[in-house]
């Protein structure tokens, strides 16, 4: 199995099978009608297609609500976590089998509340992996209460004369993290743009933290309303090492050029604006890797050897 | 040369000795008490060893909450347990004395030094009047030495400072005590030698303190009263021996485990917590052998990366005490409901919340065996002394892996601390378990069950057409898919309870530790409580009491024969360092009029304490 594989790749050149988007698709998805859920869903599909990911190669970690259903709506090997705790499970994954394809699919109540200390971790350890942040600004499967990133004055069930805190920036606080090593906003109502955004994730070398902005039709209806039927409130990050949506162009004129590995100004257009910005806000490939960090070399018997002995050495005779 | 040897006394010949090091947190207690420990063994004899620490690192000084104190009991007869009482004190100052007579026997030996019986440290340990001066210590052989001016002597001229030089007041007890019980300095003087290594002065003070105790015995300097002990080896086993704690035990009967199993990984996860910590410690230094640790942002991180590694083939452990463990519980539930092997070492401590985080305790059980929500059975087995931890290890792997389901091991700050002489096993004898991942697609469904064991199969990522989902939404029977079909979840949950029933079925059938299998009483203990119950058994065998001794490793399910056997006694009695869980268990399956021994003062029982117990039941 996985004897035949490097620490970090596996050659498959030699697999003669081929998959299309339909072979990815597993359950009928039982999100809303209207809900980005579905556009993000066909994204990545249309990503394990494009590189041919082999499905047993593949897992998909998440943590519990709307969009930790993903995993069943795929063919691949998926694991349906606990509330906030999709990362480390994921690290787990990781941690015995670096060789796999590993996503964790979490949404904005799991990542920047329950699973906050989780997702900062995450971001310093930068194992190899790409995570999918699905923000709708709300606890949507437990109907409808205030979020960590749902906009002031938003009403909700918990708090109905609006929120009252200012919301959290997933993108400022990954940005302030040390070791963060990918870092891209992109919006499920511009599939090409979530493709384009979670294929450069996936071919990161490292923790590819992607917050999609997505749509709830049922309690946040209004959140992007105006930025969708308005391209003006949007403006695109691009660069030639940036989110490549050539069919987009024409749509969206605010195109503004950031080179992602400018970590300042990456934190700069990550702050508040009147525009959502969209792409790709830092990259960079030289940040180490967990499992670099902890990857062992093989050693030959006799150094196991040696080193069994001088384990049982530190104990008394 | 000194002078020449006064006629001593002949040394006196003792079967077991109970010697306790005392003094401030930054004394050097712990390794004082090691070296005397390793020396000890050296010599052959059988032993048993307590640390017992406050948490600060350093508590202010001179106070009686910052004494750290070692004990060590060694003897030429089976060493079960800690000592009751102790034979010698060595107390570095006031605080110490303070805290530790009460433990001394009549007519036992106290070692002070005088030079730290100032008015200062007198007041600090709360003593109105010095007890070297009043009768405090009429009733014990009483060592008055200036330990620190013999040390000063000892060091002088090295260019210490003042507190580097008073540094070495332990190894000039040492030298004594070594001397006392004739035992070699060897391996003490080998270790100062790599331990200062790259601090000439520093190695060389404390050589000339420990030779200087040493000579101080040798020479007439003594009391012409204080005469050396004899103590001769134990006869043990032949065999190679190591000083291991039940944490060290443990870790390597989990390594074993997994090469039992045939696995070619194991990952720890875990978080720093007293007094769980050095598990991950320990397997920290197994890297080369398939082991990965994982030091965790959180309890919760570290369960639930041990349960992802498990899901990706590898055996997932994590580690912690009772507050850790309460955090992981959610995560522990999904390991119930996704049916995947994983191993929580508890290493209890005392209370609850932070409780007493460096004293002992066995107040988890209830936990271990019902704490999470919903209907969530898992296995829980308990370590009964530091040598059985290692086969502990090695049947949590069996059972987590053929069951495929969570596994609770229960150790306690004892046991984590506590060392005695192992004799490493030969391990080519430990039998083999292979697990076997699912590879083959025919017929694969993630929740089909092995007939025997009711254990769904393993299949992990990279296993081409086994692809599968699963999580802690309730699965369908056979596929896994979510299902909240009623009649599903009543047949899901019965199933999950009747896997881990037929666990009973698997595991040895109880035996009696002591006495027979039927009678008057049955004292049936659990954990590391193991060696003061045996003695106390032991002793009132001797007077003729009809007493025997159970100890059980199997808290969750209990041995098939555990109800039988019990009915065969007139009485049960349950001693735990608890309020009474055990004995609620029993009671609650077996319906039987199981009474507690209970006592919960974070420190280990006395012999005494279990004896006076039952003694007591016994003429009530």
């Amino acid at each position: 199995m996985e004897t035949s594989c490097s620490f970090l790749s596996c050659d498959h050149d030699d697999d003669e099978r081929s998959w299309t988007m339909e072979d990815y698709a597993g359950a009928i998805p039982r999100w809303c009608p209207g809900c980005g859920d579905h556009a993000i869903l066909a994204a990545v599909e249309r990503l394990l297609e494009t590189e041919q990911l082999p499905p047993e190669r593949t897992v998909f970690v998440s943590g519990i609500g709307c969009s930790s259903r993903f995993p069943h709506y795929l063919t691949t090997y998926g694991f349906h976590g606990i509330h906030g705790r999709a990362l480390p499970i994921a690290t787990g994954v990781k941690l015995r089998r670096p060789d796999l394809h590993v996503f964790a699919v979490m949404g904005d109540g799991d990542c920047c509340s329950i699973g906050a200390g989780h997702w900062i971790h995450a971001v310093r350890y930068n194992v190899d992996m790409v995570a999918l942040m699905l923000d709708n600004g709300i606890y949507g499967l437990t109907k409808n209460q205030t979020s960590p990133t749902t906009p002031q004055g938003h009403p909700s069930n918990t708090q109905p004369k609006g929120s009252h805190l200012m919301p959290l920036n997933p993108l400022s606080a990954t940005l302030g993290v040390s070791n963060a090593s990918f870092v891209a906003q992109t919006a499920d109502w511009m599939p090409a743009h979530v493709y384009a955004t979670i294929a450069a994730a996936f071919r990161h070398r490292g923790f590819s933290f992607v917050r999609i902005l997505q749509r709830c039709p049922q309690y946040t209806d209004d959140l992007f309303q105006e930025a969708v039927r308005n391209p003006n409130l949007v403006e695109m990050l691009v660069h030639p090492d940036g989110v490549d949506a050539p069919e987009l162009e024409k749509i969206f004129k605010n195109r503004r050029v950031h080179d992602p590995k400018d970590l300042d100004m990456g934190r700069h257009l990550a702050e508040p604006f009147d525009r959502i910005r969209l792409g790709i806000f830092f990259r960079d490939e030289s940040r180490q890797r967990y499992e670099e960090l902890r990857h062992q070399r093989i050693h030959t018997a006799q150094e196991r050897i040696d080193r069994l002995n001088e384990e049982f050495e530190k104990y008394a005779v | 040369m000194g002078s020449p040897p006064a006629t001593r006394p002949e040394r006196e010949v003792r079967d077991s000795v109970v010697i306790r090091f005392a003094g401030d947190s930054g004394d050097g207690m712990q390794l004082t008490g090691l070296q005397f420990t390793q020396e000890t063994a050296l010599a052959g004899s059988d032993l048993a060893t307590f640390p017992d620490y406050p948490a600060e690192i350093r508590a202010p000084a001179g106070t009686t909450y910052g004494v750290s104190a070692f004990q060590i009991h060694f003897g030429t007869q089976d060493i079960t347990s800690v000592g009751d009482e102790l034979d010698v004190l060595v107390a570095m100052n006031p605080a110490a004395l303070k805290v530790s007579l009460p433990d001394l026997r009549m007519g036992g030996s106290v070692l002070v030094d005088t030079s730290a019986f100032s008015d200062r440290n007198l007041q600090k340990a709360g003593y109105a009047a010095n007890p070297l001066d009043d009768d405090t210590l009429a009733p014990f052989q009483v060592l008055k030495l200036d330990v620190t001016r013999h040390t000063l002597d000892a060091v002088d001229g090295l260019g210490l400072s003042q507190k580097e030089a008073l540094r070495c007041r332990n190894m000039w007890a040492l030298g004594l005590m070594l001397w006392m019980y004739g035992r070699s300095r060897k391996a003490t003087v080998e270790w100062i030698g790599k331990k200062f290594a790259k601090e000439e002065a520093i190695r060389d003070a404390n050589l000339r303190a420990l030779n200087a105790g040493h000579a101080f015995g040798e020479t007439a300097e003594m009391p012409s009263h204080v005469s050396g002990y004899s103590v001769a080896a134990a006869e043990l086993a032949s065999g190679m021996y190591r000083t291991v704690s039940g944490t060290e035990a443990l870790a390597w009967g989990l390594l074993v485990g997994i090469k039992k199993a045939g696995l070619t990984r194991l990952v720890l996860g875990s978080y720093p917590i007293t007094p769980a910590s050095p598990l991950l410690h320990t397997m920290a230094g197994f890297k080369d052998y398939g082991v990965v640790t994982f030091q965790a942002e959180d309890e919760i991180a570290a369960v639930c990366a041990a349960i992802g590694a498990s899901y990706a083939g590898a055996l997932g452990v994590t580690s912690s005490s009772g507050p850790g463990i309460a955090l992981k519980g959610e995560a522990i539930g999904l390991a119930i409901a996704t049916e995947l092997p994983l191993i929580i070492v508890n290493a209890q401590r005392a209370g609850p919340s932070t409780g007493l985080p460096t004293k002992t305790e066995q107040s988890d059980l209830y936990q271990a065996i019902y704490g999470r929500n919903a209907d969530a059975e898992l296995i829980v087995v308990a370590a009964a002394t530091p040598s059985d931890s290692f086969e502990v290890g090695i049947e949590a792997v069996r059972l987590a892996t053929k069951y495929m389901t969570p596994v609770i091991v229960l150790t306690d700050g004892f046991l984590a601390n506590a060392a005695e002489p192992w004799l490493i096993p030969d391990v080519d004898l430990v039998a083999e378990f292979p697990v076997a991942y699912r590879t083959d697609p025919d017929g694969f469904m993630p929740f089909a069950r092995d007939d025997a064991t009711l254990a769904r199969p393993w299949a992990v990522p990279g296993t081409p057409e086994l692809e599968h989902r699963i999580g802690g939404l309730e699965r369908s029977a056979q596929t896994g898919n979510i299902s909240y079909d009623p009649d599903n979840h009543q047949a899901m949950t019965n199933t999950r309870a009747a896997k881990i029933a037929r666990v009973a079925a698997d595991i040895p059938p109880q035996a009696v530790s002591l006495g027979p299998d039927h009678g008057a009483v049955a004292v049936v203990g659990w954990g590391s409580t193991y060696g003061p119950i045996h003695q106390a058994v032991r002793l009132l065998r001797a007077e003729g009491h009809d007493v025997a001794h159970l100890h059980l490793r199997y808290l969750w399910p209990f041995p098939s024969n555990l109800a039988d056997l019990l009915r065969r006694y007139d009485r049960v009695l349950v001693p735990e360092m608890n309020t009474g869980q055990l004995v609620n268990v029993l009671r609650a399956q077996y319906l039987i009029p199981a009474e507690g021994i209970n006592q919960v003062t974070g420190k280990p029982f006395k012999v005494s304490d279990i004896e006076r117990a039952v003694r007591t039941r016994l003429e009530a």
